[in-house]
């Protein structure tokens, strides 16, 4: 590695006079020199903080507060679900909101004046997505007090008579 | 990656690398770059991007991983001066720096750098990892991620086009 920097080194003898050798086409060049002495002082050099990680770092905030909103839109989306009782003259909606159900469902159910529904129990009931707004569960009536039974079904098909 | 049992790649390995290696690298990534000063800066970040993933390296098959190193950097340095100049429309230099010799050296230089220039990415990778890194064409194979039989191909097809484009020469070394 003596000669300059990108010098090319002699090429070799052509096959026949004004015909290229491949080392015309690719002849070797010299590097710069000092290049180990320089690639030490870049090893020993502190580690920078590379932009990636702050990039990255904004796109991870923007990420989970995207994911925060969506939820809380999706929440305030959530379907109700709606509750009917053989025994009672109406359908008490009890979705998040507590909104009364607009359907054709019946009037909303008052609680106050039903103290036999306003003591049932109340158990999660989990509703797939697609399903959601569409469903209606109900209360049947065992002959056991002690059981509690409902029946999870779609609006659409079902009888709404009680 | 590194094996159980395998050479750790510490500093004296790395340096040891670094000067089998400085040569061949830099001829190879300053075709990409047709630039001293940012090929030699390629060479060593390579080296820099290796030391950083050591514990991920194994010393026997690291040359085929460096030069992947290197000609990954090549290539996206290369895209983001050609960029930069389309933006800028800055003028790139016709010859090769520090050229020199007759005007028919020059001008033989100036077409050389034009045909490789005009070689599909795939082929250039190929012909100037054969010709300058004295790996195998398992290595350069492994280097590229591709069957040492499609390197062969590849080599002569890239041959193939400097021809056209330069008239015939001699495929030989030495």
């Amino acid at each position: 590695m003596t000669s300059e920097p990108n010098k090319p080194n002699k090429p070799n003898k052509p096959g026949t006079p004004g015909t290229l050798s491949k080392r015309d086409v690719l002849p070797w060049l010299e590097p710069p020199p000092g290049g180990l002495a320089a690639l030490r002082a870049r090893l020993d050099r502190p580690r920078k903080r590379p932009l990636v990680w702050a990039l990255a770092a904004a796109g991870a905030t923007a990420s989970v507060a995207g994911v925060t909103i969506a939820l809380a839109l999706w929440a305030a989306e959530l379907p109700r679900i709606v509750v009917t009782h053989p025994d009672s003259a109406g359908t008490h909606s009890v979705a998040a909101n507590l909104k009364p159900d607009p359907g054709p469902t019946g009037p909303t159910l008052d609680l106050e004046r039903h103290p036999a529904l306003a003591a049932l129990p109340s158990e999660p009931v989990t509703v797939p997505r697609h399903a959601r707004g569409q469903m209606a569960v109900t209360r049947a009536a065992p002959d056991t007090p002690e059981v509690l039974f409902y029946w999870v079904s779609p609006h659409t098909g079902r009888p709404r008579s009680h | 990656m590194q094996t159980a049992g395998s050479a750790v790649l510490d500093k004296a390995r790395l340096e040891r690398l670094y000067v089998d290696l400085e040569r061949p690298m830099y001829n190879v990534v300053y075709r990409w770059l047709w630039d001293s000063a940012e090929a030699h800066d390629v060479v060593q970040e390579t080296f820099v991007k290796l030391w950083q993933m050591r514990s991920q390296v194994a010393v026997e098959t690291v040359r085929p991983l460096a030069y992947r190193i290197a000609v990954n950097l090549a290539s996206n340095r290369r895209r983001w001066f050609r960029l930069r100049r389309w933006v800028s429309l800055e003028q790139q230099p016709d010859e090769p720096a520090g050229a020199n010799g007759t005007p028919e050296d020059h001008l033989q230089q100036a077409a050389v750098r034009r045909a490789i220039d005009h070689l599909p990415e795939r082929y250039r990778r190929v012909i100037l990892l054969c010709d300058f890194s004295g790996m195998t064409y398992a290595q350069v194979g492994e280097a590229l991620r591709i069957p040492a039989g499609t390197v062969g191909s590849r080599r002569s097809h890239a041959l193939g086009l400097l021809r056209q484009a330069l008239g015939d020469f001699d495929d030989h070394d030495e």
